[in-house]
């Protein structure tokens, strides 16, 4: 039973993340958004990189419209890329649990 | 209070470094508490303002020794702030999934006022998830830095019967210890 359950929970996950990735786009697909910007770049007009539906472009336009936050910077971090700034907090959690195991004494 | 009465510093900084500390530590975390709470509006956010509230504690651990220091910041309670910042970040995001949206749902979602574009209360989630990162980060570096000033590897030097690489580390020294 112990070995029994980490197994079907790896098949779980295993199953869940390949299911996801199956739906991907797939990569280096010059219609992506993420790619627009890129290919506009080589007309070297200003108006065709307007046209261009780049994700860099929407963050600007319409960060403060999807987020409520007046800074640009603060609409990216922590609504945009929640995630990222989330791992960010318990990396730091996490190495300040290393530096305690370490060198921390009892009281502390 | 009688001046023999009084407990003697472990380190004695000197009168002005000790005035000016004691004067600059509640403006340093005013500002860092401004940098926190006005992170979606200005420049700034919960790591800035969390490193600028931690820069205060620093200085006066500096300034005024780490045992006064941790009088006021005891590691139990260092490590519950740090927590709760986490916890008060993916308690915001749960609050997304739980009225059915995704993960750290924003404005779909609408639990937090959102307010008017530029008020302080405006911004959904982003408003208590800077005030969690601030909580966290400001906690976490204090800690931090306390726990290497009370690191002790005198003790091992002294078991093994080696001699000391240097005679007192910075933390230790005693000014009016005359040599």
């Amino acid at each position: 039973m112990k070995k029994f359950l980490p197994a079907l929970l790896f098949t779980f996950f295993a199953f869940t993340m390949i299911a996801v990735i199956m739906r991907f786009v797939p990569i280096g697909d010059p219609h992506l958004p993420g790619y627009a910007d890129f290919i506009a770049s080589d007309v070297t007009k200003a108006k065709v990189i307007e046209k261009a539906d780049s994700v860099a472009l929407h963050y600007a336009r319409n960060g403060s419209l999807d987020t409520g936050a007046l800074d640009i910077i603060a609409a990216t971090i922590f609504d945009y890329r929640g995630y990222d700034t989330l791992f960010e907090v318990t990396v730091l959690f996490t190495s300040l649990i290393g530096v305690l195991s370490v060198i921390g004494t009892k009281e502390s | 209070m009688d001046e023999k009465n009084r407990k003697k510093p472990e380190y004695d900084a000197g009168v002005v470094i000790q005035l000016v500390t004691r004067m600059m530590c509640p403006f340093i975390m005013m500002f860092g508490i401004y940098l926190i709470t006005h992170g979606h509006l200005t420049p700034g956010g919960g790591f800035q303002g969390g490193v600028v509230i931690a820069s205060a504690y620093i200085l006066f651990a500096l300034v005024f020794g780490k045992t006064e220091a941790r009088a006021g910041a005891s590691g139990f309670t260092l490590k519950c702030l740090a927590s709760t910042g986490i916890y008060l970040y993916i308690g915001a995001g749960l609050a997304g999934i739980f009225l059915g949206y995704h993960f750290l749902a924003n404005k779909a979602a609408g639990i937090f006022p959102c307010g008017m574009l530029g008020e302080l209360l405006s911004a959904g989630t982003l408003f208590w998830i800077d005030i969690g990162v601030g909580l966290a980060v400001a906690s976490i570096f204090t800690d931090l830095f306390y726990t290497f000033l009370e690191e002790k590897r005198d003790d091992v030097y002294i078991k093994n019967k080696k001699e000391l690489p240097l005679k007192r580390r910075w933390s230790d020294v005693d000014r009016n210890d005359s040599e």
